[in-house]
């Protein structure tokens, strides 16, 4: 009796399906395969493993991995979490600037951030110098703590984000009734606050881990001696003294299973610890003493200002008159005539941005829309799969789609279009996510009520649906388009001359020691990040929160 | 319109089971029943949200199975008034005639006249951000009305407003469609709303209907111990058939040890029954000289709540671990009872209902 039509609907199924397939399965598969074959690909061998395992030089790149991951992980707990705490409870004077800047660092491009504070501490850094000068010396940036340090304070904001976020959503009248039974303000917080926060705290710890490993650009400038595996894979690929791709798949599996694993655990602890909760009513703030105030602005601002610094020192050097490595103290505009004398690059990270975020949304859009409101047993895969590119280090997906489509029918690599479609697989989960969750709180009943009055569920989606998600729909594009104007890790596998973008230009800049304008360029792509990123903040958060109450 | 054997699975849960209905010309038909009844869930296979697995819709001699929901012609008023955020009043109440591209002169009239049928006039230009929530339905309702639905379907659409306007929404529902003469359907939880405002009402549980009736019938005549137990307030209690008369159909029952004769249409295979009644139809009686006869129990008052108007015992009979509520009107002060009295009860045996002890379906 039931007539089965073919929809639209199936062929977005259809549609998602084969892009991720095609454009993630398919290159991961072919960095599987190679890690399987013999260095020159001709016969199947389990040598990249075994070396990988056996050779305590390749061990340590994994445990260095790992190291890195857990120190950054700690460190950006030990700060997002009371930062979370002062700001979601405290009563403190200047909380909105707290938020905003507080979690402004993670749109920054990591390795310029890291170069910044190579100005501060490097070798020839300007604090380095000044000190030497009085006779004291510190010790280097360069290693695993550099790393660390720059990994803590770009991706606390994770940490402070999710768990302020878990503060404010405990209802008041929880820990009202813990004190209303007898418990002190210290046991309320250990038996009821903090049981409540640890999905967040756990859960944001975990993805900082997985951000802290697959990052690349950073321990590419910092690392010297410290090898990691992301950078290492690249190294093996693209070595001048004759690639390894099996060496290089090896670490990539390696990479990408360690990923898997941490966000496997990361799923199944927050979906099995995550309470559902009604909020009828705000916790309460608390009122500090005048002391306990004070400490809380400077320990918050102090976080910020050690978070931004980097962008006060790369801007201030963009005018300073250099030479090589060496910036004098001269007002100059020679950086940024030296640094736009080429257009090209600047030009092409926009191109590039805006054609991978258009593509990110408009996908996006119509997948969330079948993994909300339709019910089929392909959700569950799909949601999967398009969670999977978090597990991808940008590396690897640069490795496995120039691997995949260097050759006919599929010739991509070269062109523009393997960068878009790199972002694209990199993206898509934020954007689905935040696609998603917009669907949800727009609720099926107008869509319904549009289908009640006689008009199709095509066209309801397109004039209900689509209409209502376009104006919540703007931050979260605005911040795919910003982190992908400072993606470096596929880039540089995947860029070639004409397409080089503004990321790879300052890290070529960087390791030639053309210092002057990598300052300048830096500031330029800071600009072009952080004003779309300011322009939301100011107007388009309030809009959002009203879209969600009138629902 | 007809329902015919229709039926709704979730899985292997059967939310609508085997339902049939026969809704009249220009009636106003309720579908009550508990959250998780299946009344919402009937509600949207006859808007053609959801596709039944078994059985069929028709609306007079149409069978409308396989039109799709923006193709069937009926009005749907939601619970939480799914008014488009982004347009006006004027464009949501126009929504639906844009869509079967009406001119916009009859557009405009239709518009004006559905708002004046609503009391919004004057409001069009307003979003719905700057209307308050019985408003807010209003416009959800002039927007279903303006399309001339075949069925108006009402989805709980007065519970998310507070008392007063419930009532107030309440009458101006039923008056506008007394007026429009429109086939409704209408699903509520709320059994004052059902009573006062349905021509008639299918009482639902789990999946299945248990009676339809009109609010007297329902109230008075409830066919089964759910429907007696879920409309309004009953006593049940527990007794034993002693006898039947099949020429009077009454039966005698014994509730411990207490002998009380009720109507009982045929003879029952299982003389365990449940008796119902209600709290109104109890009696408490001042004579003491006497001892208890046929339809008179003896017990304790275990508590009084004094209501102004009526007076609310509840009492423990002797013998029984369960108390019985017995509802007094303009109860005298001087035969105010206190807890701890004893008292005599008299049972009107017209007021009360046999059920089998263990099914819940008539």
């Amino acid at each position: 009796m039931k007539i089965v039509r073919p929809s639209i609907w199936s062929f977005v199924y259809l549609a998602a399906f084969a892009i991720l397939i095609l454009f993630m399965i398919y290159p991961l598969s072919s960095v599987i395969r190679a890690s399987f074959l013999t260095a020159d690909g001709k016969s199947l061998s389990l040598d990249a493993y075994s070396r990988l395992i056996l050779s305590e030089q390749h061990r340590d790149i994994i445990l260095n991995s790992i190291f890195l991951g857990l120190a950054t992980a700690i460190g950006a707990l030990a700060i997002g979490v009371p930062m979370a705490y002062v700001v979601a409870r405290c009563d403190i004077p200047g909380k909105p600037y707290i938020k905003a800047l507080g979690s402004l660092p993670i749109v920054f491009p990591s390795f310029a951030i890291g170069w910044a504070w190579i100005l501060l501490l490097g070798r020839n850094g300007m604090i380095t110098t000044w000190l030497n000068n009085l006779g004291m010396s510190i010790p280097p940036i360069y290693g695993w703590h550099g790393i660390a340090f720059i990994f803590i304070f770009t991706l606390y904001p994770v940490i402070f984000l999710m768990v302020s976020g878990a503060l404010n959503s405990i209802d008041a009248s929880l820990e009202e009734a813990a004190r209303n039974l007898g418990s002190s303000e210290f046991r309320v917080f250990y038996t009821v606050t903090l049981p409540l926060i640890t999905p967040a705290i756990v859960g944001s710890a975990l993805l900082v881990f997985v951000l802290a490993i697959e990052n690349f650009g950073v321990p590419l400038i910092l690392g010297e001696r410290f090898s990691v595996l992301s950078v290492e894979a690249y190294l093996q690929f693209m070595s001048e003294l004759g690639t390894n791709p099996a060496m290089a798949g090896a670490m990539s599996m390696a990479l990408v299973l360690l990923a898997t694993i941490t966000l496997l655990v990361q799923r199944y602890y927050v979906a099995r610890k995550e309470y559902g909760m009604s909020l009828v009513r705000l916790p309460e703030t608390r009122i500090l003493t005048q002391t306990s105030r004070f400490l809380a602005v400077a320990y918050s601002s102090l976080v910020i200002f050690v978070s931004l610094v980097p962008l006060f020192v790369i801007g201030a050097a963009s005018f300073a008159r250099a030479r090589g490595p060496v910036l004098h103290p001269e007002f100059s505009l020679g950086n940024y005539a030296k640094a736009l004398g080429n257009l090209r690059p600047v030009l092409n990270s926009y191109f590039l941005s805006t054609a991978a975020t258009m593509v990110c949304v408009l996908i996006s859009v119509f997948v969330a829309y079948v993994l909300v409101r339709r019910r089929s047993f392909l959700n569950p895969i799909l949601d999967s799969l398009f969670m999977f590119p978090y597990a991808i280090a940008g590396v690897i997906l640069g490795i496995g789609l120039i691997v995949a489509f260097n050759r006919p029918p599929l010739l991509l690599t070269g062109t523009w279009m393997i960068l878009v479609i790199s972002y694209f697989v990199r993206k898509s989960p934020a954007t689905l996510r935040s696609a998603s969750s917009i669907l949800y709180q727009i609720g099926p009943s107008v869509e319904e009520a549009s289908i009640n009055l006689g008009v199709s569920p095509l066209r309801t989606f397109f004039k209900i649906t689509l209409r209502l998600m376009a104006p919540a729909l703007i931050p979260g594009t605005i911040l795919t388009w910003v982190t992908i104007m400072g993606e470096l890790s596929s880039t540089i596998v995947l860029y070639y001359g004409p397409w080089s973008t503004m990321t790879i230009q300052i890290l070529q800049e960087i390791l030639s020691a053309d210092f002057g304008p990598a300052c300048a360029l830096s500031v330029i792509l800071v600009l072009s990040v952080l004003i779309p990123v300011l322009i939301v903040n100011k107007f388009s958060a309030p809009r959002v929160e009203q879209t969600t109450v009138s629902q | 319109m007809r329902i015919e054997d229709l039926v709704k699975r979730f899985g292997t849960l059967s939310a609508v089971d085997h339902v049939s209905l026969d809704i009249r010309d220009g009636e106003f038909f309720t579908l009550l029943g508990p959250s998780g009844c299946g009344k919402t869930t009937l509600l949207r296979c006859i808007a053609g949200f959801w596709k039944q697995d078994n059985g069929h819709i028709w609306f007079d001699d149409e069978l409308i199975d396989n039109i799709p929901a923006h193709k069937r012609e009926t009005g749907m008023v939601f619970q939480n008034y799914a008014v488009f955020p982004h347009l006006n009043v004027y464009d949501n109440i126009a929504y639906g005639l844009k869509a079967r591209r009406l001119n916009s002169t009859e557009i405009k009239e239709r518009v004006r006249r559905a708002l004046e049928l609503v009391r919004l006039s004057g409001l069009d230009r307003r979003i719905p951000s700057q209307l308050s929530g019985g408003q807010q339905q209003r416009v959800a309702l002039a927007r279903s009305l303006v399309i001339e639905p075949r069925v108006l379907l009402m989805d709980e659409p007065l519970s998310n407003l507070d008392a007063k306007l419930r009532v107030e929404m309440r009458n101006d529902i039923r008056k506008l469609q007394n007026e429009l003469k429109i086939t409704t359907i209408y699903v509520t939880h709320d059994q004052e709303e059902a009573l006062t405002i349905s021509d008639r009402l299918a009482v639902m549980n789990m999946g299945k209907v248990e009676q339809i009736d009109n609010p007297i019938g329902i109230y008075q005549n409830p066919r089964s111990k759910y429907v007696a137990g879920f409309i309004g307030q009953t006593n049940f209690v527990e007794g034993e058939i002693r006898s039947f008369d099949k020429a009077s159909s009454t039966a005698i029952v014994d509730v411990g040890g207490f002998e009380i004769d009720a109507p009982l249409p045929e003879p029952v295979t299982d003389k365990h029954v449940i008796l119902a009644v209600r709290p109104e139809k109890l009696k408490i009686v001042e004579d003491f000289s006497q001892p208890p006869a046929r339809n008179e129990l003896l017990g304790k008052v275990e508590s009084v709540s004094f209501l102004g108007s009526v007076a609310e015992y509840q009492i423990k009979p002797e013998g029984r671990e369960s108390t019985i509520l017995v509802r007094v009107h303009e109860p005298k002060p001087d035969q105010l009872k206190r807890q701890g009295d004893r008292v005599k009860i008299h049972v009107e045996n017209e007021a009360v209902m046999i059920y089998p002890e263990d099914s819940r379906v008539s």
